[in-house]
């Protein structure tokens, strides 16, 4: 482990005026900082250990969820405005790692890892969440779809933070679905990840609304929006949803690394987005409920 | 009298387990001791052409640092004597010893190796055992790659084939495995004033550590003792000597205890692994199902060294038929040498590879011949008094008896649901 | 690099030390404090052998700071029970042949005490959900998940449920 200074700010501006030393890192959760800097993949100078902030909570008003950005997995599952308002995302924090994990990796740092494979992205992504950022500038909200930039890269400025996610609280007749595809069903980083949202009209037919994200088959995760437009303002149906599903299999660019081959992750993806938007549906039209 | 069999009985040492009070390798500690740390080739294949540990001596904190030189009988190994302990004119595989460092901290240790000054003159490498058979292949020992060839001829092949209705032929891969024991290879080594080695290990085979130690380090049995500490699991991965020599050198060249722990990744790189096999099968059968000839050439990829390749591609041979009555086989095993990661003992010693590979076959031909394939195998399944292609003869063979019983806790041939909508 | 002094708090036992900020709770658990039931296997949160609780939570020690653990109640494999004393989940773990090379067992034990004081009568699917952290490489779970099951059922016994 090579070496480096350590500071545990308690303010958000303290942070960022740590942050903006020149090789300073934030560290959040750590689960994958540490393996980074035990392999020789980034060595800073300095840790800001971000734990002390006040970054830790999920809050909702005026229709709006708040979840800061240093909240834990195990915190997300045990939130019960995020069981209610937010299934998706509970269910894909109760896929990532194992216990462990989750009692460490937070939200805000799997979202700044910006992998393609980062399981809470997807389902933020269906719920149009957006992600508030502190600098020595003020603060700004971006769309988390604009958040990710590349494998691994996110739109943080040098010295800027992320600190708040936000999702509106959905609609009526929404139903959500998030699945994971892994080599094993713990601690495995996704081969392919899939969440999809419906919000259906009065007449519980009728697509008002549909979000369909994927990870693990592009550069970022990212979301499906010719399949999306397939449903859009159509009455949803079995073959509706075939179709949108083969849309989302065409529109994705995976490769073939050590977890799959890119035909797989295709082919799976089309699977996964049917069974995602098939549950939804039925969670829209009150037959099944959240976490089912 | 005392009956156990059918009694729970714990394990005697489970209460210092369960407890975190047993003594794996990686928990030894002694006042004083140096932490040690091994510089490791980072090509598959190269010729040293430059090693200056000059540096790293340098570096305060670092006791010793010892390379082939310091080694008094730098050759080992069970069958060949092809591996040497820290690398000398070549290195043959990424993971091959290069210099080991006893320093006072794990850290120094780590920023010595770094300091080791080697210039290498990469060769090409030869990662398919196949390819390394070619006779224009780059050689990674002497004039040929192939370090073994394990023969077996029972009754007369060619007869057999004459007398088959039909033949079906199959190759089957099988891959790399690690044995990823959860503890790694760890071990301390001290020196007595009397000059007695004692070595605390985390192995399985001590006495086999222990003769290997007596030729390495030139020091008579009776002044080396090896003590297993607790085994976090070994597999077979700890069925032979690895760190101990490395440790022992540094201990004696020091005066002080030395302790070894490998990470992670060096128990991927440089222990062994479980052979990859490719084997090729043919074989000859009647219309009824007979089996009446089988050939298998089976490719073992030793990697760098030969460490158990022969031993284990010996029981593979043996095995090579598969648990069937065959009156005409051929078996040709070959063990070549690449630049991969050795392959060593692990759990099946080369069997599981070939349980594998002839039992995908059997499927194949039950399949060719539109037998059931429950109905092939009892069909020709050894029984007591069958002969092996080996000459022995079997005393004792429950193998009919086996499959039906396996039959029935699996149910076999009930019906699978298959939610077929969901796809 | 500059030592800082912290207080660790162990198994009920507070311990005045200096760390650098590279030194990982792991490493500083064992070498430092001796307390080396806490076990290392691959230094990259992915074994859970050095599984420890964290105020009540498993958490990878290997991938923890130790500065990290400033202010917090760190429990042990040497504070669940003693040979003279055994916790019921490690009675079970010896009972039930949960046991082999035992290298894993200190963290599967960590994890099933936190997944019992959280929830004393879990499901198979809820104790190997609880353990999916922990790898073994010798037992195949099955032994594991039968002695958590007993350990619940023995630590429940006389609250009046089944």
């Amino acid at each position: 482990m090579p070496s480096f200074e350590y500071s545990t700010p308690t303010t958000v501006d303290q942070a960022i005026a740590l942050l903006n030393q020149s090789g300073a890192s934030a560290l959040a959760g750590g689960t994958d900082l540490l393996i980074h800097l035990r392999a020789g993949i980034v060595a800073p100078k300095q840790l800001v250990d971000l734990s002390a902030l006040d970054l830790n909570y999920v809050r909702k008003d005026d229709g709006i969820i708040r979840i800061g950005a240093m909240t834990t997995f195990a915190e997300i599952l045990d939130s019960d405005v995020v069981r209610r308002d937010l299934p998706c995302l509970a269910e894909s924090a109760a896929e990532i790692g194992a216990v462990q994990t989750r009692n460490m990796a937070t939200l805000g740092g799997n979202l700044c890892s910006a992998v393609p494979s980062a399981d809470s992205a997807p389902p933020l992504l269906v719920y149009d969440a957006r992600v508030k950022i502190a600098g020595s500038d003020g603060e700004r909200l971006v769309p988390l779809e604009q958040f990710f930039v590349g494998p691994k890269k996110n739109a943080l400025k040098p010295g800027e933070l992320l600190i708040e996610i936000q999702a509106s609280v959905p609609l009526p007749r929404t139903g959500a679905r998030f699945l994971k595809l892994g080599r094993r069903k713990a601690m495995s980083l996704a081969v392919v990840n899939v969440a999809a949202r419906l919000t259906l009209g009065q007449d519980h037919r009728r697509v008002e609304n549909v979000r369909i994200a994927l990870g693990a088959v592009a550069p970022t995760p990212r979301r499906a929006k010719r399949a999306e437009s397939v449903l859009q303002g159509s009455d949803v149906s079995e073959s509706l949803i075939d179709r949108a599903a083969r849309a989302a299999a065409d529109e994705i660019a995976p490769i073939s690394d050590l977890r799959a081959t890119a035909t797989f992750r295709r082919e799976s993806s089309r699977v996964l987005v049917k069974r995602a938007l098939t549950h939804a549906w039925q969670m829209a039209t009150g037959e099944t409920k959240p976490n089912d | 009298m005392t009956h156990v069999i059918g009694q729970r009985i714990p394990r005697h040492d489970a209460i210092l387990q369960v407890t975190g009070k047993a003594e794996y390798g990686i928990d030894l500690a002694r006042r004083g001791m140096l932490h040690a740390k091994v510089l490791r080739s980072a090509l598959p294949h190269a010729k040293l052409l430059k090693l200056d540990t000059t540096r790293a001596r340098n570096l305060p904190g670092v006791a010793a640092v010892i390379t082939a030189a310091d080694v008094p009988n730098n050759r080992f190994g069970f069958t060949h004597l092809d591996q040497p302990l820290l690398a000398e004119d070549k290195v043959r595989y990424r993971g091959d010893a290069i210099a080991a460092i006893a320093a006072d901290s794990l850290k120094t240790a780590e920023e010595a190796l770094r300091l080791i000054d080697v210039e290498y003159e990469p060769l090409p490498g030869i990662f398919d055992p196949v390819q390394a058979m070619e006779p224009d292949a780059p050689k990674i020992h002497g004039e040929s790659n192939i370090a073994s060839h394990i023969k077996i001829r029972y009754g007369d092949i060619e007869l057999g084939w004459s007398r088959s209705d039909e033949i079906v032929e199959d190759t089957l891969t099988t891959q790399m495995i690690e044995h990823a024991s959860i503890e790694p290879h760890a071990a301390l080594a001290e020196v007595d004033g009397r000059g007695m080695v004692t070595v605390h290990s985390s192995v399985q085979r001590p006495f086999l550590i222990a003769t290997d130690l007596s030729k390495i380090l030139k020091i008579p049995l009776n002044r080396i003792r090896v003590v297993v500490t607790a085994v976090g699991g070994g597999f077979g991965g700890k069925n032979e000597i690895t760190m101990e020599p490395y440790i022992c050198l540094l201990a004696l060249k020091t005066g002080k205890p030395v302790k070894l722990v490998y990470t992670r990744e060096e128990e991927f790189q440089a222990t062994t692994v479980r052979h990859p096999y490719i084997v090729k099968y043919k074989s000859g059968v009647k219309k009824d199902g007979t089996l009446v000839a089988r050939q298998a050439r089976i490719v073992s990829d030793a990697g760098a060294y030969v460490s158990w390749g022969e031993s284990t591609l010996s029981k593979a041979c043996i095995h090579g038929a598969g648990p069937y009555r065959i009156p005409n086989v051929k078996i040709d095993g070959y063990l070549v040498y690449t630049n991969n990661s050795i392959g060593g003992a692990m759990r099946g010693f080369g069997v599981p590879q070939l349980g594998f590979a002839h039992e995908v076959h059997t499927d194949h031909i039950a399949e060719k011949l539109g037998i059931d394939p429950l109905e092939f195998r009892l069909k020709n399944a050894l029984v007591d008094g069958s002969s092996l292609p080996t000459g022995q003869v079997l005393e004792s063979v429950p193998l009919k008896e086996t499959m039906r019983q396996a039959v029935q806790l699996i149910g076999w041939k009930k019906e699978v649901a298959w939610d077929e909508k969901a796809r | 690099m500059i030592e800082r002094q912290i207080e660790l708090r162990v198994n009920g036992q507070s311990f005045t030390i200096l760390v650098k900020p590279q030194d990982l709770l792991v490493d500083v658990l064992r070498d430092q404090l001796g307390f080396t039931g806490t076990k290392k296997g691959c230094g990259t949160g992915e074994c859970g052998a050095c599984t420890i609780l964290l105020d009540g939570k498993p958490v990878n020690s290997c991938l923890m700071p130790a500065l990290r653990a400033r202010n917090k109640d760190i429990i042990t494999i040497e504070g669940l029970g003693t040979p003279e004393h055994l916790h019921p989940l490690q009675q079970a773990f010896i009972e039930n042949a949960a046991v082999q090379c035992g290298f894993c067992a200190p963290g599967m034990l960590l994890s099933a005490k936190a997944l019992l004081d959280a929830n004393s009568h879990p499901t198979e699917t809820e104790i190997r959900q609880a353990i999916s952290g922990n790898l073994c490489r010798c037992t195949g779970y099955a032994k594991i998940v039968q002695a958590v099951k007993a350990a619940a059922q023995a630590m429940t016994q006389g609250d009046g449920n089944p």
